[in-house]
């Protein structure tokens, strides 16, 4: 549509300038047509003239009157032969150029000489302000007798015949004074070419006359050598290019119309091909955006309406798929229950809501186990089973998703904690039944954490983690459900930072050795000192051996922690030897260590290397530790004492070894937990398990040590039950190699 | 310059039938003269018409010292009556000269330029019409009416002219009246009435001088000029 009208724009343009110009050349060359025309007349009508005036002065009555040189004869011949050819200027001159009789001074035309030499030739002269075209033929009788000039006036009339002839406007002028002498021209245009105020070109443009001017010599018949007679040829332009006009007009007529005839075209396309082209991009795009809601319908018989048929097939089929594909995105496709995604959706919608709400989490214990045991197919099948007794036994209330393998998630939104547990009873209760499968029955066990947000968890992922944190809980507490306590995971969130920080720790030695004296409990003398783990984290603060041991030994990070521990050690031992220092060394070891095979090779080698005697070394191990893998624990620590290690059972009280087991454990010394000591000066069962383990120890011909003395009249009671050794914050808290060596300077300053 | 073909033949057959039909015949001889007045196509006096009449005689029928003048470019009188064998001199009353010429079978002549010193004499044996032009003034023009007739008279400013007594037919000739020049009109007379009209499908002729020329008042200014 643009392209059509720009074509006809540019076409336009170009027949308007074609036509221009071509109208331009056209009135060129019509003047120049006109100027050769009329010198073609004048050269005619020379001719015709110099005939008139031959025969004229052949007529004998002319001859006779010419001859009588009578002058008023004469001149009545030459008015009455004058007449009779209408010329306007007789001079009839002698043969040697005298006037005889004029009608013009004969000094205002050319010599005889060039009067005559022009032969034939009729020629313009410009006398007493007027034009005329001349002959001059001879009167003979038959000798030449006279030179007869006749002169025929170059008139208005004149011109406006030649105008006729010629078709354009003849004015002959003198340039310079601006005088018009005859024109074919209107006096008013004459007025203007007159005006000597104005330049002529200026003049003749204002009139819209398009004019060649020719000077009286360029057509060759000009007498005068004045330059400034000229001859105007001219035209209107308006009217010469009048005819370009209206062809202009017509092309532009033709130019719109063809240009409407080409925005109906256009519409009509548009109805018929742009229209459903449009809406069908308009549904492609829908497409392409992901909105598949809107039908594609058009109205159509023709290839459009199919190409729209075919969009709405592929919308449809599109649509489906992708309902599949969000099916298949938002769901399990195992049990059909929602998945994680939808989980986690659904529960940040539901905690945005600011709704209140439960959330409950069901873990199968040790699934796993059962995957391994019976093969995955049976597992996916009771997962079914699972999903289904979910679905059948929770109120409709309740979302059910499945969060992973062996968890499933319910979520109630505006349920309240007594419905909560309601719902806990029912599943407990539904779960409970035996799971038969293909005449099997499996023993499955569940764990469930719940809590309720939006209190508790503002979002998604911190509420699952604090109830899978309770699941576990449950698993720990051998419950079925637990619900979230404060602080829960904040233990958790510790634990799991303590695993992440404690390789770098050992690695980069930020752990510290702190050292408690062992106090002899008769005299009070130094006899040595435990060595006890000290980790101050820039995150984590403090964190205390009985935090991150369990989990050192949980990620194995234990045996190196261990090495260290014995390294640093035995190497503030060996220096303090070296000091003069003769203090025995404990230390303790983890239950996991027991089952390092190196162990005993390691110690050993260890204290050779610094010259360190095994006897000056106790190795501490809980009673708990040994009850784990007895019959290894025995092995190893019977190796260890065989290698001249001393062993003490450390917290002895607090597990369940038995005296028998006691009895085959290779130990030296036996460590009675602090529990029993604290207390002791008031507690009278406290008093007498002491006393008994004391004399039983005694008969085993165990040594004893007691922990947690923070009372003089703590010591004072083991002193009389004959306790060997005690340590406690009485004496000192466990301090550093430097400020132990200080406070033992102090201690024996007071005591020696 | 145009040349006159002038017939040789009088035509007078048909305008004398429609004389007599509207004449009764007469009595011979009247004595009571007869009163013919012309009148030309409009009904005005149409004077230098010829009236004459076949058998009659004019006593002074021989005119010896007719004159056709030259006045001021013109010919005077425009139509001169003369009968046959008459004289007739041409002077030149102009200061210019005048160079007279006929082509009229009756008396072809050219007088060669002459001026007012000398005064040609004709004489004019044929009857007929001599119709007289200048060479050099074409707009001069007359007549010399060589009457073949017994009796022959102008008619005067009134269109008026009075025939001898017992006039049974007349004639009357007028310039231009048919393309012949010589033709005639012939009318009968009748009942011996002492006046009569004839009509003339004419209009009155005379010379036209032309006005004065362009030419010609260039020509008197350089003149006078000089």
């Amino acid at each position: 549509m643009t392209l059509a009208g720009a074509v006809l724009i540019i076409s336009l343009v170009a027949v308007w300038l074609a036509t221009s110009q071509q109208s331009e050349r056209t009135l060129e060359r019509e003047l120049e047509v006109s100027e050769r025309v009329f010198a073609e007349l004048m050269d005619v009508r020379a001719q015709q003239l110099q005939q008139a005036a031959e025969v004229l002065t052949t007529d004998f009555g002319f001859r006779e009157a010419v001859a009588s040189g009578d002058e008023n004869t004469i001149i009545s011949a030459l008015i009455n032969h004058g007449e009779r050819i209408g010329t306007d200027l007789i001079v009839l001159q002698s043969p040697n150029g005298e006037e005889i009789a004029a009608t013009h001074t004969s000094q205002l035309l050319p010599s005889i000489e060039n009067l005559t030499a022009g032969k034939s030739a009729a020629q313009l002269v410009l006398v007493d302000d007027e034009i005329f075209q001349i002959v001059t033929v001879p009167v003979r009788a038959p000798d030449l007798i006279a030179w007869a000039t006749l002169g025929f006036g170059v008139d208005d009339d004149f011109a406006v015949l030649m105008r006729q002839l010629t078709h354009a406007d003849i004015t002959f002028m003198n340039r310079q004074q601006r005088n018009v002498f005859a024109s074919s021209l209107d006096e008013e245009i004459l007025a203007q070419i007159e005006d000597p105020a104005i330049a002529l070109n200026t003049a003749l443009d204002n009139l819209n006359l398009a004019a060649n001017v020719s000077g009286f010599n360029d057509i060759q018949y000009a007498l005068s050598n004045d330059p400034n007679l000229v001859i105007l040829f001219s035209t209107d332009e308006f009217a010469a290019t009048s005819e370009f006009v209206t062809l202009q007009q017509q092309y532009l007529v033709i130019a719109l119309a063809t240009l409407i005839f080409a925005v109906l075209l256009a519409m009509i396309t548009a109805r018929k091909i742009n229209q459903p082209v449009a809406s069908l991009t308009r549904a492609a795009e829908q497409l392409g955006a992901g909105d598949y809601n809107q039908p594609i319908t058009l109205q159509r018989n023709d290839e459009f309406g199919a190409l729209g048929a075919a969009f709405e097939t592929m919308r449809q089929g599109i649509s489906q798929r992708e309902q599949q594909i969000m099916y298949q995105l938002q769901h399990d496709l195992l049990t059909g229950l929602p998945n994680r995604v939808s989980l986690r959706d659904y529960l940040s919608r539901a905690i945005q809501s600011k709704q209140n709400g439960y959330v409950v989490l069901l873990n199968v214990a040790r699934f796993g186990e059962v995957n391994d045991r019976f093969g995955q197919q049976v597992g996916d099948r009771l997962l079914q089973m699972i999903s289904q007794r979910l679905r059948d036994s929770a109120p409709e209330q309740w979302w059910i998703g499945r969060l992973a393998g062996d968890e499933f998630v319910l979520i109630g939104e505006g349920q309240s904690e007594p419905q909560t547990k309601a719902l806990l009873r029912d599943v407990e209760q539904t779960l409970s039944q035996p799971w038969w499968l293909d005449e099997t029955s499996y023993l499955l066990e569940f764990r469930a954490g719940y809590l309720t947000f939006p209190n508790i968890g503002d979002d998604a992922d911190s509420i699952l983690r604090r109830a899978q944190i309770c699941a576990r809980q449950a698993k720990q507490r051998n419950a079925f459900a637990v619900a979230y306590e404060h602080g829960m995971d904040e233990q958790h969130l510790r634990r799991l930072q303590i695993v992440q920080a404690l390789p770098s720790a050992v690695r980069e030695q930020r752990l510290q050795l702190h050292y408690q004296p062992k106090v002899n409990c008769n005299d009070g003398r130094i006899l040595g000192v435990e060595a006890l783990l000290r980790w101050r984290d820039e995150h984590l603060g403090v964190v205390r051996p009985d935090e991150f041991i369990p989990l050192a030994e949980q990620t194995g990070e234990i045996n190196r922690l261990t090495r260290w521990v014995c390294t640093a050690a035995f190497d503030q031992l060996q220096l303090w030897h070296e000091q003069g220092l003769q203090l025995a060394l404990a230390i303790n070891l983890s239950a996991l260590d027991l089952q390092w095979p190196d162990l005993v090779k390691f110690l050993r080698e260890a204290a050779q290397k610094r010259g360190l005697s095994p006897q000056s070394i106790t190795l501490e191990v809980t009673e708990s530790a040994v009850m784990v893998e007895p019959e290894q624990a025995i092995k190893r620590l019977t190796q260890l004492r065989e290698a001249g290690f001393k062993i003490a059972i450390d917290d002895y009280g607090t597990g369940y070894a038995s005296l028998a087991q006691l009895k085959r454990l290779p130990v030296d010394e036996l460590k009675l937990d602090r529990s029993f000591i604290q207390d002791i000066a008031n507690s009278h069962a406290d008093l007498t398990i002491v006393r008994s383990t004391l004399a039983l120890a005694h008969e085993l011909q165990l040594t004893t040590v007691a922990e947690g003395i923070e009372e003089e009249s703590a010591w004072q009671i083991l002193q009389q039950l004959g306790c060997d050794t005690v340590q406690g914050y009485y004496f000192s808290r466990p301090l550093a190699a430097t400020q132990f060596e200080q406070w033992l300077r102090d201690y024996q300053g007071v005591s020696p | 310059m145009t040349k006159f073909q002038i017939p040789a033949v009088f035509f007078t057959a048909f305008i004398a039938a429609f004389a007599v039909l509207c004449s009764p015949t007469s009595a011979a001889q009247a004595q009571v003269s007869l009163t013919v007045t012309v009148l030309d196509a409009n009904g005005k006096p149409l004077p230098h018409a010829i009236v004459s009449v076949a058998d009659a005689t004019n006593e002074n029928s021989i005119v010896t010292d007719a004159v056709m003048d030259q006045v001021d470019k013109l010919f005077s009188p425009f139509v001169l009556n003369v009968s046959q064998g008459s004289s007739v001199s041409f002077p030149n009353s102009d200061n210019i000269r005048h160079q007279v010429y006929s082509f009229s079978p009756t008396k072809p002549f050219e007088l060669p330029l002459y001026s007012n010193q000398q005064a040609p004499e004709l004489r004019f044996d044929e009857p007929g019409i001599v119709v007289l032009g200048c060479n050099i003034h074409d707009h001069m023009k007359a007549y010399i009416y060589v009457s073949p007739h017994g009796y022959s008279v102008q008619t005067n400013a009134a269109g008026q002219a009075e025939l001898p007594n017992g006039v049974s037919q007349f004639h009357v000739w007028y310039p231009g009246l048919t393309d012949t020049i010589t033709d005639e009109l012939v009318v009968e007379v009748v009942n011996a009435e002492t006046n009569l009209t004839v009509n003339l499908p004419v209009l009155p002729q005379a010379q036209n001088p032309p006005p004065p020329s362009a030419l010609q008042q260039r020509f008197n200014r350089r003149k006078n000029n000089n």
